[in-house]
């Protein structure tokens, strides 16, 4: 491995550290495993005669990365699978593997969609808002014929809008929130106008395509045989309890649901990095301190991958994990990175609250663990459905690991990313506990696909 | 750009150029990528291939994620049928 | 001398200590079963492989450790040596008691532990090297001899469609199966809370407290048990436990790796696999389990890349096939190794109420039934099925130990 600094994504957190490390003469080598840099927010579209315009900062941060070629080293559909201890990293591209050994590590790996389990959510044609925009914003592709979005959080209103943009019929948003908080937003003394115009701009859009927002509303259930033909929504409490009694049925053939993201923190996991429970940025997020440097020597996270935040906290964030391993490597002095960073806390602490603010509205709420009963998968990837868990719970076992053995949640290729933050909700309320005490998810390397020809023949990059 | 052409379970199909294999499943409309043991049909979820929900065999190849994956001309992509099957090597 | 009837703490709620307890409170005796998800624990590591003759014989697990160590260029015998003969006859004993505990279970907590009868384990011989020194561990067998079977290449494909073609012979053990082990261990700890038994979590016990000889009480971070009898089965913790009561036992825990596949269609792989890189088998829900090693690195549970690529390297030779098998996860369990590879199990005989039920190594699941019934036994004062005598702590001592104040 000759280049010191290894950046395992390539969303705004990561790009960003890489460009920061450069300006100081730090070579780089920035992984991603999508198709090109950018992350989610900035997925670059596949199609040519396709799709929506590729957003305007995700191409300047690519065109930045682009023009440092000989200092920032791009490998993308290159995933991190596994780190060992020491900073050893296993990656995969092109069906072959390798060890590589940085002497700095920053992971910028993102965050995915919380999707808790309800009945019908494993039917085709159930998928989370960010799968919905990557076919239309990618690929210029419908979901369906008829679309609901529905959950939390003010993703589902962007989601919406880019749906309504490229012709798909959205026919409602269903935001389990209540409205009022929202409505109090621009009174509430908010500091940074911009993000409060972009959901104003949403609901205008919306509003003009007909396409009703409903809040205090939840879908309860998923229909149809073998593909989704119908939900089930109903209105819910505070809580988010849904009342039943009132359910509507509705068709669809596209269900986009999602609450809120949670961050990947399987890498950081592995590098042994400590974490604790901030449920306000999405659930498990590694201990870092001011600089970001995580508990393990020479390992750095920023952006939604150490804490729910958005893409421009992202690229601050991501800024100053590039400058703190610039100042490691000896590249950048101690006086010099604290007068480089200090704007960049300044903006951070600025930044945070205002998104805070906004997600606060549209946290999970209690209700969510309602929504099962006992035939409900709750882990798609082992098929368990929700009695085994909760026998499992009553007969003592109420953390990931006993709950993996008892019942094989979490036993899957996705290591209970897609179905733990679920889970551990719905033990805490069989418990009366707190998420907090079900524990993460532990997971082991692999975390992304390698055939064991390719781990048989992988090698140790020198 | 011209469309691609690939087999999907067997028949010729084509589509866009610069589609994942997910994509050119729900273009064509014909979206199952799996199906579990119990013979529930499954396909896209996630989108950025964390549920695997949308694996397929392709190219003689079990659980390849096809929300990573692009077309490509001739591929052949078949639904996984419960577990994946090791193909025997030659 | 026979407890109290009111209070047994088995320490460790793994396969041997959930089996002990389990016993225990089918007779009636009031059980508290404390366990602690500390990482590396052998049962949740373990691949399940019930070989009894494979493994006494070190054509199981022992061969790869053995084939690693003789790598330094020294001409080294391509096998450890056979276990002892009593040890073999011991494991046998327990192996066959497993179809019946399963129904047990499976009538009493309606959880099936995926005990197979009939699978087999081949012991594939790749080189003439591999062949003479597993004919040697034929002849020691003696008149055991036609518990074994010597296979050609031919016959094992025809079990075995997939494995590798560059194969002289195999060694079949038709005795040796396999079983679930985490399932085992979570079935025998719900059969014990049916019969009675209290079962606590998170409960690491950091003491226990001493009065004339003998243990009054488990302290744990979970309260404070009261006792008449403490087993102690805590795995490669057991040594830290026996210290908490003044004592020794020569408990170490040696670091074991596997490397496991998705699910796989059934019947992938039909035979339990050992070869001189790693064992493989396919468990009942369809993933190939690959091991292991054989590592001292204390109690660190962490896997370590070049084990995950060796042990990849194995399985590819052993059935090319895999090639294209994904894998899902590796992972670290770490046995409980004792100086002459068999178990610690009975009186510790220095603190009178005190009793070991661990050191099970590399034989712990298929040894759980037997130990099982030979320490409840020895908890409630009865005799045990087999002789308990090379197997007590008292092994160790070149003179009778005297109990160490102090912790």
């Amino acid at each position: 491995m000759s280049r010191p600094l290894l950046i395992v994504g390539g969303g705004p957190a990561g790009m960003s550290a890489a460009l920061a490390a450069a300006e100081h003469g730090v070579r780089s080598t920035v992984v991603d495993e999508g198709l090109d840099l950018g992350g989610q927010i900035y997925r670059k579209p596949t199609r040519p005669d396709g799709g929506a315009p590729p957003h305007r900062r995700g191409e300047q941060l690519r065109a930045r990365v682009a023009a440092l070629a000989d200092r920032i080293e791009v490998r993308r559909s290159a995933a991190a699978w596994g780190v060992f201890e020491g900073r050893r990293v296993a990656l995969s591209q092109d069906g072959a593997s390798e060890l590589l050994e940085p002497q700095a590590l920053v992971l910028a790996p993102g965050a995915l969609e919380f999707v808790p389990p309800f009945p019908g959510a494993t039917l085709p044609g159930v998928m989370t808002p960010g799968a919905g925009q990557i076919l239309v914003k990618t690929m210029g592709i419908s979901p369906g014929a008829r679309v609901v979005v529905a959950g939390s959080g003010p993703f589902l209103l962007a989601v919406a809008c880019q749906l309504v943009a490229a012709g798909v019929h959205v026919a409602a948003v269903l935001e389990a929130s209540p409205r009022a908080p929202w409505l109090a937003l621009p009174l509430s003394g908010f500091r940074t106008p911009g993000l409060l115009l972009e959901g104003m701009k949403y609901l205008a859009r919306l509003r003009l395509a007909g396409v009703p927002v409903r809040h205090s509303r939840m879908v309860i259930a998923a229909h149809g045989d073998g593909a989704l033909r119908e939900i089930e929504h109903a209105p819910v409490d505070a809580d988010w309890n849904p009342d039943r009694a009132r359910t509507v049925r509705e068709k669809a053939d596209a269900l986009l649901v999602g609450f809120g993201f949670v961050p990947r923190v399987q890498l950081a996991q592995m590098a042994g990095c400590r974490l604790e429970w901030r449920p306000e940025v999405g659930g498990w997020t590694p201990v870092r301190d001011e600089h970001l440097a995580t508990t393990v020597d020479g390992v750095w996270t920023a952006g939604d991958g150490a804490g729910v935040a958005g893409a421009l906290v992202a690229e601050s964030e991501g800024r100053l994990a590039g400058l703190a391993a610039a100042h490691r490597l000896g590249a950048l002095d101690a006086a010099r990175f604290a007068a480089l960073r200090a704007p960049l806390l300044a903006r951070l602490r600025r930044l945070a609250p205002i998104r805070r603010a906004l997600d606060a509205i549209s946290l999970p709420r209690p209700g969510l663990a309602n929504l099962v009963d006992d035939a409900t998968i709750v882990c798609r990837c082992e098929d368990v459905a929700w009695r085994d868990v909760r026998d499992a719970v009553r007969a003592g076992c109420t953390t990931y690991r006993s709950l993996k053995v008892a019942t094989r949640v979490g036993m899957g290729a996705c290591q209970g990313c897609s179905c733990w933050p679920g889970v551990a909700r719905l033990v805490a309320a069989a418990t009366k506990g707190s998420p907090e005490s079900a524990g993460p998810a532990s997971p082991r390397p692999p975390v992304r696909p390698v055939t064991l020809g390719e781990l048989a023949e992988s090698r140790i990059a020198p | 750009m011209d469309d691609v052409e690939f087999q999907l379970n067997g028949e010729a199909v084509r589509c866009p150029a610069g589609l994942t294999i997910a994509g050119a499943l729900f273009h064509l409309r014909r979206t199952t990528t799996r199906t579990t043991r119990l013979h529930a049909p499954r396909t896209l979820f996630c989108g950025m291939g964390i549920c695997c929900e949308c694996v397929m065999e392709v190219d003689g190849r079990a659980s390849v994620r096809t929300c990573m994956t692009l077309v490509r001309p001739g591929m052949r992509v078949d639904a996984q049928r419960g577990d994946a099957e090791l193909s025997e090597a030659s | 001398m026979t407890p109290r009837a009111s209070d047994v703490v088995v320490i460790g709620g793994g396969a041997i200590g959930s089996c002990v307890a389990w016993l225990l409170a089918r007779r009636g005796a009031s059980v508290t079963l404390l366990d602690a998800s500390t990482p590396g624990r052998a049962t949740s590591a373990s691949a399940g492989g019930l070989w009894p003759l494979g493994e006494s014989l070190g054509l199981g697990c022992g061969v790869i450790f053995h084939a690693t160590k003789g790598s330094n260029g020294a001409p080294a015998q391509p096998g450890p040596e056979p276990l002892p003969r009593r040890f073999m006859e011991f494991l046998c004993a327990s192996n066959d008691r497993f179809p019946r505990l399963a129904q047990e279970l499976l009538a009493t907590t309606g959880l099936d532990v995926e005990s197979e009868v009939g699978t087999g384990l081949l012991y594939l011989l790749y080189d003439e090297e591999q062949q003479r020194h597993a004919q040697r561990i034929l002849d020691w067998l003696g008149a055991e001899r036609s518990r074994v079977e010597a296979w050609t290449a031919e016959q094992v494909r025809a079990r075995d469609p997939l494995v590798t073609r560059d194969l002289l012979g195999a060694i079949h053990f038709p005795g040796d199966n396999q079983v679930n082990p985490m399932l085992l261990a979570e079935a025998l700890k719900r059969g014990a809370l049916a019969h009675g038994a209290r079962f606590v979590a998170e409960a690491r016990v950091h003491a226990l407290e001493m009065a004339r000889g003998r243990v009054d009480a488990v302290v744990s971070d979970a309260g404070r048990f009261a006792c008449g009898a403490v087993v102690n089965a805590a795995g490669a913790w057991s040594g830290q436990i026996a210290r908490l009561a003044g004592v020794e036992i020569p408990i170490f825990p040696v670091r074991g790796q596997i490397v496991c596949t998705e699910t796989l269609k059934p019947g992938t792989l039909r035979s339990n696999l050992s070869t001189r890189d790693c064992y493989l088998l396919q468990k009942s829900h369809g993933e190939v389990i690959v091991g292991s090693t054989t590592e001292h690195r204390g109690f660190d549970a962490s896997v370590r890349y070049e084990n995950a690529r060796a042990l990849a390297a194995g399985a590819v030779r052993a059935v090319p096939a895999l090639r294209s098998a994904t894998v899902k996860r590796v992972w670290a369990g770490l046995r409980p190794g004792t100086p002459d590879e068999l178990p610690i199990l009975g009186p510790d005989g220095r603190v009178a109420n005190l009793f070991h039920a661990t050191g099970g190594f590399r034989t712990g699941i298929v040894a759980a039934p037997l130990t099982g019934e030979m320490v409840a036994a020895a908890v409630l004062g009865e005799a045990p099925p087999l002789p308990l005598e090379p197997f007590l702590a008292a092994r160790f001592a070149e003179r009778p130990a005297e109990v160490v104040r102090g912790a």
